[in-house]
Parts: C-alpha cells; sequence; structure tokens
C-alpha cells in the first residue's frame, strides 16, 4: 500500500508525509495542501498566535497557528462507555475540539438527559458495542429511548458517530451503527463518516476526528468568513507526547515470567494457569479491575496448517505492517484462529469464491459457522489459488487479548498476575486453540517475556470509600480480578466486608486459589465465601443459585450501600446472575417486578452494579 | 454377684495435665463436637481440627492424598482430603449381600477399591466429605456400621473364621458378637451425625437402641478410654488373629467338641515409637482360664479397670500394656477378680500351630464347602488384568454362604453349598482368581502389609503399594534356595505403629523413612513371640544382601519342620525376645 514519495526537501519527517499521503484520500490531500498552505501565512500573523495544549512536541516542530476564531455553535461529546475506551476517546475528541475554539461539553450518557437533546447542535458520540450487539449498561436507558418512539425530531443537530468494538465479533459496532442510523432517521446531518473501530482504535479515531473537524471547520468558515480573515482551518494528526507512560498498546513491554502454575488439580477437565509477570522498570501501574494486554503467536502447527491449505511458501520474504520476513514468520503474528466478517468479506472479495455465497448471511447462522473454525478450516473449506500476497491481504495483524489482573500493586509490587483458562476443543476432527491462553500455557516459559500493556478499566474499580462492603460474583477465571480486589482492601486494611461467591465445575480440582480464600477467611480480609460446584451432585448448582440461597443478606447489603461486581462468562452466568439479583430484590424489598428493575437500574446507574464480562 | 463394672464408674473431671485428645473427648457431648457444622463446611474438604478426633470414633479418619500434597499446595489447592472409613465385621462374616454393597460404595464413594484389614473389617479409601454421609448410610442400610471403627474405644472384635473345624467355631464367632454388642459405644451421636432420615431395620438391635434414647455410657464414660482398644479370639490350632497382640485375647477352650471356656490374656499391643525405648511391643500375658458364661463380664472389667487406671496424659503410654507394666500384672489380674467377681483358674493347656491361612477348598461338618483366597495386601481391586473385584462381585451375586475376611488380609468364601461350588468356581477360574492363590510361593502367601502411603499420615514409608515388588525379588532368593513351600511370616509397615503386626512376623519390615527399613527376625510362626531388629535402615538392595545368607542358611541348616523364625534364633542371627520389656535388648 505504500505509494512512492518524491524525495522530501531536507529537514521533513518522512514518516509523516508517508503517512499524510498513505492515509488520506486524494481530496483530503489537497485540502491538506490549502490547510498547511494556511499556516505558512500564519506564521506572519503574530497576532493570532497559539500553542498547542498538551503537545509540546508539535508546537517544536510545527510553528504556532492562528486561533480559528470563535463561535458560538456549542459541541457536546457524549459517550457510552464500558471498559473505559469510550471515555478515553471522547475526552480526546473533547480536548482536540476545544483547541479548535469550540465550547465543549463532554457527558456520559449515563447521566445525560435526554430532554436535552433536541437543544444540541452539534453531537459528537463514542459508543462501544457489547458482546452481541448490545450497547454498554450506561447507555442502555439513552439507546433504548433514542431508539423508540419517543424520541424527538432532530433536523437543527449535526452529528458524527465514533463506534467502538471488535472484529471477532459478529455484530461488529452494532451499537454505533444503530445510533448513526437513527440520528440520521431523526432528520439530524452527519457530519462525517461513521467509524467503526476494531481494538487498534486509535488511527481510525484519529482519521474520524480529522474528518470531523475538518467538516466542522468547514461549516464554521462559511458562517463566519466575515469575521475571520483566516480562510485556513488546521487538523493536525496527534503527535506522540513524550509525557506518555513509556511502555503501551503500541509499544508493549516484555514482561519476564516470574512463575507458571496450573491451578487445577490432578484429573480436572479445566486447565486454568496462574502467572506472574515483572512489571519491573516498565513504569507500568495499574489498579485492582485494569487488564492486561497480551500479544501471543500462534502455534508452528496453526501456522503450517494454514500454508499447506494455502498451498503457499513459508520461506517467502514479504513485507507485512512495514517488517520484511518470510512469510512463516508472518504468519505467527497475524489473526489466524479467529474468523470475523470482516475477513470473510475480504477473503470471497480476494479469491472470488462463488462458494462462499452459499454461507448463511444472517448473524445468527454466521455465529454457527464461525463457531470453531479457524483460517486453516475456512482455507480447506473454501479452496482457492491463493497468492503470498492475497492472503496477507485478508488476515490482519494480531490484535492483543485483554485478561483480568488477578492482583494487586500493592501485594505484590512491581508484578501482575494473570488467570487464564487454556481453551482446547477439536473441531472437524482437528484439535484447535485459543491463541493467546494456549499461548500463555504452551508456548512461553517461566523465565521468558511475553509482550503486555497495561488496559485501564475506568469503572470496573472498587468503592473510593473503603468502608463500603463489596460483594463479588466470579466463577471460574472471573474470580481473577476479585483477587486482586480482596488483596487491595487487605492491603489497605479496608473495614469494608468483602464477600466473594465463586463457582466451577468440582470442588477438589477447581477451586482457584483455595487457601488463599482459607487465609483471608482466617484472617476476616474475607468476610464470607459462597461456592459452587456444579459437576459435584447430580443436578448442577451454579453461582446464582447460591445468590438466591443468601437473598436476605444480599439484599441487606445492597440496601447499605454495598458494591456488586460480577466477572466472567457473559453469554450465561452474567444473565443468569442478573436474573437472580432481580428475583432477590422483589423477594426481600416484597415490591415487584418492575420496582426490581428500576432498583437494579439504578444501582447500575450508581455505578454498584459492574460487569467485566466476556 | 456383688461387684459390677459400673459400679466402679468413675466419672473423672479431665485435668489440666490430661492430654488434648482428653479435653476434647470431655467437651465433645458423647462424641458430637462440631461434626455437623464440619459436614457442612463447603469450602473445605477437611474437618474443624478438634473433629478429627472425633471422627476416628465413628470408624473414620481424615487423611490426605500425600502423593499430591507439595504439588497441590504450589497450586494454591488444599490438600486432597478425604476419608478412609472403617466398616466393622464382627469377625470378619459378611453375607453376599453386604459384600455387593461394600463392592458398590468403593466404587461410587470410594477410591473403586476395597481393602481387607488386619482386624477382619472392611476400609473404604478416598471418601470425599460430603459423601460420607451417604456412604455411611449404604452400609447401614446392608445393617453394617463403622462406629468404634477407630477411637478409644472397643474396636472391631477379631474371631478364627475358619467355619469348617467344629461346631466351636460357630460358638465363638457368636461370643465375638456379643462382646462386640456389649462394648459398642451407647451415644446417639452417631444415629444423629449419620443417619438422621434414614429407614431403619428395627430388627437391627444396634439401631434400635439408638434412637431417641438417653446419651449415656455405662461402660465407658463420657470421656471413654485412654486409648484404643481391641479384643480377638482364636480357637487352637490356629491363632489366624494374632491374640497376644490385643488388649484382650480370648483362647477357646473345647471340651468334648463342644465350647467350654476361655484363657484369657491380657496386655498385648504392638505399637512403638521410634527412638523412645520406653515405647515397646508387648505381648498379652496369661490371666487365666475362665468360664465361657463369664467371658463379658470378665472384658468390662478389664475394659474398666483400663479406663481408670490408664494414661490419660500421655497418649504415647496410654495402651493397656503400659497400665500393666505399671500396676503389675498380680494387682492387675486382682483388679480385674474384684471387678468382675470372677477368679480365673489357671489357664487350660492349648496348643497354636500358625497365624497364618490355609488357602484352598475344605469342607465342614455340614457338608458345605469354604474356600480360602489370597487376596495380596488385603486390597480388592481391579488391577490391570486381573479382576479380583469383579470376579467377587459376580461370586456374590450367586452366593448362598457367606463372605469372611481373616486377619491376615485374606478372603474365605465361607458355606459354599456343593450344588453352587461349580458355578463359583468356574468364575473363579475364569478371572484367573485361584490360579493368583495358587501360584504364590508359602512367603508371599503370608505376607502382610498395611497401607501406608499414599493415604496413612502416619506412613514413613511405602508397604501396600511396595511389598509385593520386594517379595517378587525375595522370591527370587526362595527359588533358588528350594524354599517355595516354607511358608514364612513377611509384614510389612510404614511406621512403627504396627497395624501391620510386624513385631510378630518372622521377617518384619518396618518403615524409617522413604525407602528404608528395619528389619526384624525371629518372630514366632504361631504369633507367640516378638522379633528382635536385626539390621536398621535398609533400602532394597540393603535388605536382599542382609536376606541372602539368611535364607541360604536356613535352607541349608534347618532342622525337620524347624520354622524360619525360630531357626534365625538358634543359628544366632537374632537374640531371642522373651518379652516385650526385652524387645529393644
Amino acid at each position: 500500500m505504500t505509494a512512492t514519495l518524491p524525495q522530501p526537501p531536507v529537514g521533513f519527517q518522512d514518516d509523516l508525509l508517508r503517512k499524510l499521503s498513505a492515509d488520506h484520500s486524494p481530496e483530503q490531500q489537497l485540502w491538506l495542501s490549502g490547510f498547511l498552505y494556511g499556516i505558512a501565512i500564519a506564521r506572519h500573523q503574530p497576532a493570532e498566535v497559539r500553542t498547542l495544549a498538551g503537545n509540546p512536541a508539535a508546537v517544536s516542530d510545527l510553528a504556532p497557528m492562528q486561533h480559528p476564531g470563535k463561535t458560538t455553535e456549542k459541541v457536546t461529546v457524549l459517550f457510552g462507555s464500558q471498559t473505559g475506551n469510550s471515555k478515553k476517546v471522547a475526552n480526546k475528541v473533547a480536548a482536540r475540539v476545544r483547541e479548535q475554539g469550540w465550547e465543549v461539553t463532554v457527558a456520559d450518557l449515563n447521566d445525560y438527559p435526554t430532554k436535552n437533546l433536541k437543544e444540541e447542535k452539534i453531537v459528537l458520540l463514542v459508543v462501544s458495542t457489547q458482546g452481541e450487539g448490545d450497547p454498554p449498561v450506561s447507555a442502555e436507558e439513552f439507546h433504548r429511548w433514542l431508539l423508540g418512539p419517543r424520541a424527538p425530531k432532530l433536523d437543527g443537530l449535526r452529528f458524527a458517530v465514533c463506534g467502538l468494538g471488535d472484529k471477532s465479533y459478529l455484530q461488529f459496532c452494532q451499537t454505533g451503527k444503530e445510533f448513526d442510523a437513527r440520528f440520521q432517521a431523526l432528520g439530524a446531518t452527519r457530519l462525517a463518516e461513521r467509524a467503526d473501530c476494531d481494538v487498534d482504535f486509535e488511527e481510525m479515531v484519529e482519521r474520524w476526528m480529522e474528518a470531523v473537524l475538518s467538516s466542522m471547520v468547514e461549516r464554521r468558515s462559511a458562517l463566519s468568513s466575515s469575521a475571520n480573515g483566516s480562510a485556513a482551518a488546521h487538523v493536525l494528526p496527534e503527535q506522540r507526547s513524550g509525557v506518555q507512560a513509556q511502555y503501551d498498546r503500541k509499544r508493549p513491554f516484555a514482561a519476564p515470567i516470574l512463575e507458571k502454575i496450573q491451578l487445577n488439580g490432578r484429573g480436572s477437565q479445566k486447565e486454568t494457569w496462574h502467572l506472574e509477570l515483572s512489571l519491573e522498570g516498565s513504569g507500568l501501574t495499574y489498579e485492582p479491575g485494569d487488564s492486561i494486554g497480551i500479544f501471543p503467536k500462534n502455534s508452528d502447527s496453526l501456522v503450517e496448517e494454514v500454508l499447506a491449505a494455502a498451498k503457499l511458501d513459508g520461506d517467502k520474504n514479504l513485507i507485512f505492517s512495514e517488517k520484511e520476513a518470510p512469510l512463516r514468520e508472518i504468519l505467527r503474528e497475524v489473526e489466524l484462529s479467529v474468523l470475523t466478517r470482516d475477513l470473510l468479506d475480504k477473503f470471497a472479495d480476494a479469491t472470488k469464491n462463488i462458494s462462499l455465497k452459499t454461507l448463511p448471511n444472517d448473524p445468527a447462522a454466521l455465529k454457527r459457522f464461525f463457531w470453531g473454525r479457524n483460517v486453516a478450516d475456512l482455507l480447506r473449506e473454501f479452496p482457492a489459488n491463493l497468492t503470498e500476497e492475497i492472503l496477507l491481504g485478508f488476515l490482519r495483524k494480531m490484535p492483543p487479548r485483554l485478561y483480568s489482573i488477578a492482583s494487586s500493586l500493592a501485594a505484590h509490587p512491581d508484578e501482575a498476575h494473570l488467570t487464564v483458562a487454556a481453551v482446547r476443543y477439536d473441531f472437524d476432527r482437528r484439535p484447535h486453540q485459543g491463541v493467546a491462553s494456549t499461548f500463555l500455557a504452551d508456548r512461553v516459559l517461566a523465565g521468558e517475556s511475553v509482550p503486555v500493556f497495561i488496559e485501564h478499566n475506568e469503572y470496573f474499580k472498587l468503592p473510593a470509600d473503603d468502608s463500603a462492603d463489596i460483594i463479588m460474583v466470579g466463577p471460574g477465571t472471573g474470580v481473577a480480578p476479585f483477587r486482586a480486589f480482596v488483596e487491595e482492601r487487605s492491603e489497605r486494611g479496608s473495614s469494608g466486608k468483602n464477600w466473594l461467591f465463586f463457582g466451577n465445575p468440582h470442588f477438589e480440582t477447581d477451586f482457584l486459589y483455595q487457601t488463599e480464600w482459607l487465609n483471608h477467611l482466617k484472617r476476616g480480609t474475607l468476610d464470607r465465601l459462597d461456592v459452587a460446584f456444579s459437576r459435584d451432585q447430580e443436578q448442577k448448582i451454579y453461582v446464582q443459585h447460591r445468590l438466591l440461597e443468601r437473598s436476605r443478606l444480599i439484599f441487606e447489603r445492597l440496601e447499605n450501600g454495598a458494591f456488586f461486581y460480577v466477572c466472567g462468562d457473559k453469554e450465561r452466568m452474567a444473565s443468569d446472575v442478573q436474573n437472580a439479583v432481580l428475583q432477590i430484590i422483589e423477594k426481600e424489598s416484597g415490591c415487584d417486578e418492575a420496582f426490581a428493575d428500576e432498583y437494579l437500574r439504578g444501582l447500575k446507574k450508581q455505578r454498584r452494579y459492574l460487569e467485566d464480562v466476556y | 454377684m456383688p461387684f459390677r463394672g459400673t459400679f466402679f464408674i468413675m466419672q473423672l473431671e479431665t485435668k489440666p495435665s490430661h492430654s488434648e485428645v482428653e479435653h476434647i473427648k470431655t467437651k465433645s457431648d458423647y462424641l458430637r463436637g462440631t461434626l455437623k457444622q464440619s459436614f457442612d463446611n463447603p469450602i473445605t474438604g477437611a474437618l474443624f481440627p478438634d473433629d478429627t478426633n472425633l471422627i476416628k470414633f465413628h470408624g473414620s479418619y481424615q487423611q490426605t492424598d500425600r502423593d499430591l500434597d507439595s504439588e497441590r499446595k504450589a497450586q494454591k489447592l488444599e490438600p486432597l482430603y478425604s476419608f478412609m472409613i472403617r466398616v466393622r465385621v464382627p469377625g470378619g462374616v459378611a453375607t453376599p449381600a453386604q459384600w455387593l454393597r461394600m463392592d458398590e460404595l468403593a466404587a461410587r464413594f470410594a477410591n473403586g477399591t476395597l481393602k481387607l484389614t488386619t482386624r477382619q473389617a472392611f476400609q473404604l479409601h478416598g471418601v470425599r466429605k460430603r459423601h460420607l454421609r451417604a456412604t455411611i448410610q449404604g452400609f447401614n442400610e446392608v445393617l453394617l456400621d463403622s462406629i468404634a471403627g477407630c477411637g478409644d474405644v472397643n474396636r472391631n472384635v477379631m474371631c478364627s473364621p475358619n467355619p469348617d473345624e467344629s461346631r466351636v467355631h460357630a460358638a465363638v464367632q457368636k461370643v465375638a458378637e456379643e462382646i462386640s454388642a456389649a462394648f459398642t459405644p451407647r451415644t446417639t451421636a452417631y444415629y444423629e451425625i449419620f443417619l438422621e432420615g434414614q429407614p431403619v431395620d428395627e430388627t437391627q438391635p444396634f439401631q434400635t437402641q439408638k434412637r431417641g434414647g438417653q446419651d449415656e455410657e455405662p461402660v465407658y464414660g463420657k470421656t471413654y478410654l485412654p486409648r484404643k482398644f481391641k479384643i480377638a479370639l482364636a480357637v487352637p490350632p490356629q491363632n489366624d488373629t494374632d491374640i497376644f497382640a490385643n488388649d484382650i485375647g480370648l483362647i477357646a477352650i473345647e471340651k468334648d467338641g463342644e465350647l467350654a471356656g476361655f484363657n484369657v490374656a491380657a496386655g498385648g499391643g504392638l505399637g512403638m515409637t521410634f527412638g523412645m525405648p520406653e515405647t515397646f511391643p508387648r505381648l498379652a500375658d496369661m490371666l487365666g482360664h475362665i468360664d465361657k458364661q463369664d467371658v463379658v463380664r470378665v472384658c468390662e472389667a478389664i475394659i474398666t479397670t483400663q479406663r481408670d487406671f490408664g494414661n490419660r496424659e500421655n497418649r504415647k503410654f496410654s495402651r493397656l500394656k503400659y497400665t500393666v507394666e505399671r500396676m503389675g500384672l498380680a494387682k492387675f489380674k486382682h483388679e480385674v477378680e474384684q471387678r468382675s467377681g470372677v477368679q480365673f483358674a489357671p489357664a487350660l493347656p492349648y496348643q497354636f500351630a500358625h497365624s497364618g491361612d490355609r488357602y484352598g477348598w475344605t469342607k465342614g461338618h455340614d457338608g458345605r464347602f469354604h474356600l480360602t483366597l489370597f487376596v495380596e495386601g488385603g486390597r480388592v481391586a481391579d488391577a490391570g488384568d486381573f479382576l479380583l473385584k469383579t470376579a467377587l462381585r459376580e461370586v456374590a451375586k450367586i452366593h448362598d454362604g457367606d463372605f469372611r475376611l481373616t486377619g491376615n488380609q485374606n478372603l474365605i468364601v465361607g458355606n459354599i453349598s456343593p450344588e453352587k461350588r461349580p458355578a463359583i468356581e468356574a468364575i473363579l477360574e475364569k478371572y484367573g482368581v485361584l490360579e493368583a492363590t495358587f501360584r504364590q510361593t508359602a512367603l508371599r502367601q503370608n505376607s502382610i502389609a498395611c497401607v501406608a502411603l499414599n493415604t496413612c499420615s502416619q506412613a514413613f514409608a511405602e508397604a501396600e503399594r511396595y511389598l509385593p515388588s520386594l517379595i517378587d525379588k525375595i522370591d527370587l532368593l526362595i527359588r533358588t534356595h528350594s524354599l517355595e513351600k516354607e511358608a514364612i511370616n513377611i509384614r510389612m509397615t510404614g511406621c512403627p505403629n504396627g497395624c501391620g503386626r510386624p513385631y510378630l512376623a518372622e521377617i518384619g519390615l518396618v518403615g524409617k523413612s522413604p525407602g528404608y527399613y528395619n528389619l526384624y527376625l525371629g518372630g514366632a510362626h504361631n504369633g507367640e513371640r516378638l522379633n528382635k531388629l536385626y539390621k536398621e535402615m535398609l533400602n532394597e538392595a540393603a535388605i536382599l544382601r542382609e536376606l541372602e545368607p539368611v535364607i541360604a542358611a536356613y535352607a541349608r541348616e534347618r532342622a525337620e519342620g524347624e520354622r524360619f523364625g525360630d531357626f534365625v534364633i538358634r543359628a544366632g542371627f537374632v537374640k531371642e525376645t522373651t518379652h516385650g520389656t526385652n524387645f529393644h535388648s
């Protein structure tokens, strides 16, 4: 995809030019040329000089710019966030827009009064999509209202939507798409095309911001050209500033594995690994509730399977992601173990494979098709004449996998612990693996390093008030953040009561961190521990059953301000737990279902019912 | 009858100097403790610490899988706790229905195997806490129980299981059952804790007593005995219950083909502690002869004497044997006579020929057949190609007689009717069970091994899992010297506590540390003489190296009919042990 650039004059940043030319349409490039011209002119108008807040690098590299002028139009940046990414993006967008002289308000959809919407002039919405196309909890109400019959006409509104999502899910960026379509249907004008960002969202967010800003600026310029002599607007690609943490998603830290322990006893059907990573010297810090991102590598066997199915030569040198390496090497670091609709579309386009058209189109059926299949399966089922370039054309760089951190820095300085369930299954009579879990289980040893970064979770956090009680529901590896919670509260000497619900198939082999919990109980740093071992008796017992057995006390504690946390499986567990909590509220309050719904909604709005589910 | 045991009951308050276990018993409310809460606690497979002492009285030990202890610790898992349950079978006689139920419970709740113990009980191993009740209810339904299987009470009463000899055997078995019933604890705790809500067969005396009654222990009192208590009965010439190893040994004396009375021996016990020469194995001393109708009364007097005079401060010196040593035999005997109102007559003559089992078929006076099978280590299992457990299950399904557990961990398929014999024989042929008995050297046929690792918490070294392979190697020496037919008792235990009665063996091996054993020689073949330490801390190579010349000498120099245990003394390999007090010298 690299265009050949003319030799630039001395002193130019080659990368920057390459980026500007590569990432933009011809129209955008033309616009940029005008923009740069405007800047050059502006240098001679010192009265208008301002600096770019928070962007000292830009100041030194580029000349101070002209203030584009004031406008009366207000901008509202709304976000619906689950893990905090949308909030992060929203704040960034707001800062950028504010730099341009707009008056900007940032609001969480959780707290945004719906009646305000019809008064808005410009709304920039950043929203993530959860699991199978659901909005984040904090945006549920707003989403229901906007898509429902009570939504007002929005003729006077201009908007843009930035969706965050994960391409490995079928309903990729579904919530963003729904908001985008609905705004338009209600009569609002789109400022810029919607962005559907994958887990590596930074670059696409940049492009979206540029498009939005330029559209806003054009509009404003038209409105206020008489008041302001400058015809130029400015949008700059964000420069990395030196004040950020040294290591992040773009530059992961090679964290040495200090210890690696299989937590399941002999004879277990489960395989859960406890890993202790060293963060020493990285400057990385985290809080309980945060996640760690891992960049895994594919197994040799999967790479060879793909090469065989594609009938390609693994030794051939190619360029991928700006690096030259043999195909075999490259394939270790691209996504091979999960299929996405995006990949399927690109595959179909690239190979003109007609039989792919026979694939179901509705999401549920497609999901069934994706289940268990990897790229090797796809290539075997739909043989195509491939070149190395075509193959790499529809594959994407390996996205990182996130794991909730299982430790507290206060208890384990300079360490981050993980609880990882190794995913292994047979499909089409071939062994298949989850890429990151088996990377950690099989392909790295204690003493070796893994590339990591910290992913902060905005909301899944301990109560600020140490005297607040917490109730934690974490079956399986969902227990990970609660190990961090209990360690942290133990270190802090928090007076609030910690109550854990844990479940897994068998008591003898699958009681993750059992001896630690028993110690916490003995010391009083765990107040209660209720366990559900589903397969130890005829009828299966799960955490939700244990919750119902403790109905009275749970309600008492909720009434007393307790925080309720759920971590683990989204598909079944999280909704079963939520239903149990609704039943508990209904039963113990003596009120009806509607009251319970309202009560739970209240808990969620207060961020006292928090989920970290996957 | 001026003196009855109950007359002497002293409800002793526990003194501060008493051992921890005494305090636990005292406050246990007749063995209840917090066992119910322990069972209802789902976050650990263990009991609360005090309850681990109390559950012994109900026939169970809390154990861990020691093979996995350190591995699980690293995995942040508690030890793999499980329970051994010792099911009482007075005299070792079980019905086919009882056998089938134990077979089923072993598969459902335990490790899939049954252990036939050296005291004629069934043991289940590896039962999880949450399955304890269901397991106990399971055998309660076929009228078996585990109360007093362990603990500081009278345990399973042993009796010579050979049904073929004479009517005397049947009469002695009846006495064994009477003694067992008389000294079963009366507390209703067992019923309350394990059997609540269970339908109970009202015809079963034990259960009917347990219902709703007041708690009182007329014999034991609420602190029970200072230590475990064991009673065994034997019918000469067989000493297959090793009666001298017991607190009370009863030797049946017959007159004109009928049971007349018993010679009573008391103060036997084998346990000792390494490094404490003041602890020692000891054989029971002869007190004298009594009539058969006095036997329960005399046993009660011995039990209450031990109850009141036994050491409750240091459990290492609590067994009756130390009480007898401390009181002196004369004073002890006098106390028993006082309490029972029975005077001991001089012991009547008897002769024990051996302490082992006689394998193969015999025919009883009523025309029924009995088949004694060798069960290595007492372990009834399906292991590899040898499906012993399956074979015995199939036998039990058609068998109309009984199963008799011997004191040597073996099994008698007893009272087989002539009509059933061909079918039973065919099953045992099919599974190679008969061949597994008869192809062995007499050495192996006379072997005993305690459970030891991986479940027994006392074990320093392997026993049951290791002895078979050691005998493979000793067998080579035996065959080299053509001694295949010489019955030599060989017994291995994983610790010095003596469950496998190693100090009565002609070749005794007692575990000191993993892979290392003390070698004892010179026990009497008929169980009437303790052996003597020959060499210490031997590994396998050293055991074989030390045994080789002794076996060679025995093959070369033994007199006609001379037993290995006698020979090693005559040949000067070890000094004779004449009494427990000179065991160490």
